[in-house]
Formats: C-alpha cells, sequence, structure tokens
C-alpha cells in the first residue's frame, strides 16, 4: 500500500482492521463479521478502535518496539509529527544511547487526529520493512 | 520539590495529584455530598474555575490522560529498544539524538509511559523549586 492509499484512509474500522492484521498480527476476519463490507465500507466486529482511541493506539507503539520499530512522537506548533528513529553505528556496531530521527512518518495536526496518525505510521513502517527484505 | 524527589513518586494519587495542580494548574473541587455520601460530584476545576476533569483523572496510569499532560509541555516522547520510554523537553530541530551521558531538558526514563510524562512534566513545572 503506497503513502497516497494510505491517506485516503480514514479514522474507523477499515483502518483499524488493517492495522489489526498487518501491525498486530491478528487476522480480523476471524473476529469480525465481514472484512470488507462493499456496502458501508465498514467492518462489524469489536476490534480495538487504534484510530480513534489513544490508548488502543498506543499499544501499536508497543508493538512495533517489539518488531525493531521504533517511532519518536515530538509536539509543536504544527501539530503532533511522529518519527522513525535510527540507531548510529560505530564503527560497525550499533550504538544503543546513540540514535537519530532519520524519517518523517506522519504528521497529526489536532490531539484528535493523533491516533489515526499513530496508525498509519505503524502501517507505512511495517510496509517499508517488508519491501526492504 | 527537587529533581530527586520526583524520581522517588510512583503512579497514584500523589503523583497524579502534583501534576494537575504544578503542570495543569487546576484545583481540586470539593463538590456537595450527596445523599448517599459519595462525592461522585467533586471534579478538577482550571483557573477560571471551569470543570477540566474529573476526580478520578489519572495520567500516572492512564495513557490517554498522560498525553494531554504531554501536549501541554510539548514534550517528546521516545521508545527505547531496552523497554523504557524516554520523555523529555526540547525545540525539535529536525533531528533528535540522544548522546550517552548527556541527558536531555527535563529527561526521564520509566518502563511506564504515564509516569515518565508525567515525572518529566513535574521536572519542568518545578523547575527552580528547591
Amino acid at each position: 500500500m503506497t503513502k497516497v492509499e494510505l491517506d485516503k484512509l480514514r479514522a474507523g474500522s477499515k483502518l483499524d482492521g488493517l492495522v489489526s492484521q498487518d501491525v498486530m498480527g491478528v487476522d480480523p476476519i476471524k473476529v469480525c463479521e465481514y472484512f470488507n463490507d462493499s456496502d458501508h465500507d465498514e467492518l462489524h466486529c469489536s476490534l480495538p478502535g487504534y484510530s480513534t482511541d489513544m490508548t488502543s493506539a498506543m499499544t501499536l507503539l508497543d508493538e512495533l518496539r517489539k518488531k525493531g520499530h521504533r517511532v519518536l512522537i515530538n509536539i509543536d506548533d504544527a501539530g503532533f509529527h511522529l518519527r522513525r528513529v535510527a540507531f548510529v553505528h560505530h564503527d560497525g556496531i550499533k550504538d544503543e544511547k546513540n540514535y537519530t530521527c532519520d524519517m518523517p512518518l506522519w504528521t497529526a495536526k489536532k490531539l484528535s487526529e493523533l491516533p489515526k496518525a499513530i496508525c498509519l505510521a505503524a502501517l507505512k513502517l511495517v510496509y517499508e520493512a517488508e519491501q526492504d527484505k | 520539590m527537587n529533581s530527586a524527589d520526583i524520581d522517588k513518586l510512583q503512579a497514584g494519587d500523589e503523583l497524579d495529584r502534583l501534576v494537575a495542580e504544578k503542570v495543569m494548574g487546576w484545583t481540586y473541587f470539593r463538590g456537595p455530598i450527596t445523599i448517599r455520601g459519595s462525592r461522585s460530584l467533586d471534579s478538577w476545576q482550571d483557573k477560571k474555575q471551569k470543570w477540566a476533569a474529573p476526580a478520578t483523572w489519572s495520567p500516572s496510569k492512564d495513557r490517554a490522560a498522560a498525553f494531554e499532560v504531554a501536549v501541554k509541555l510539548r514534550l517528546t516522547i521516545l521508545p527505547t529498544s531496552w523497554n523504557t520510554w524516554i520523555v523529555f523537553r526540547e525545540e525539535f530541530t529536525g533531528n533528535v539524538s540522544i548522546a550517552n551521558g548527556k541527558p536531555k531538558p527535563f529527561q526521564v526514563e520509566a518502563e511506564d509511559l504515564p509516569v515518565a510524562i508525567c515525572k518529566s512534566a513535574l521536572k519542568h513545572a518545578t523547575r527552580g523549586e528547591a
């Protein structure tokens, strides 16, 4: 899924389903009535509201960390910026306490949009990691 | 209250109260006691004496509440690969690095993100206090 396609996703059960499947590793088809209802484009299930609830969204950061990805959240006048954290290497050895942010992932303009931004950043990280394999 | 005092605090009522009062600038409003004796009308009020949060507001345990604190102080949140969270306050210049032995302003590291946010915010709010 490209960034343009990710951009089109709205906060809601479809995005929650994608995140459940591709980030959390849970098969939404097993817990939902329909994965992609063509009439409503929504899921009919009780997945965590990753894209709308901050507490649920933050669990994605925990899961990403388990997978070896880290996301920094920085706040300024423009909003909430999510950035990928990269290690710094010294003489070929990864230095755990020295790292930089090397890639902007997503920005939320308002706090209410932050859960969705975390979801999209998580998907972007996971998809890019798959491409790198 | 100094930085060492803050480091000793644990998640719970005391940390929640300190954050509400010193960081958010709220005061505790004791609502009228109901017939059944519960204090369901208690709340936190802002400086304009408007309702700000329920009495049960707990930024040291609830991530959503902790994020309200992080937003107010514009804290930066960084997960480490050793299962802790580092929270600090710094103007972002496009590239952040954590240098070994050189902590950022009001930097706190903790296993629980809400605790790290609360302590970092409290250190910022009480800077200069003996």
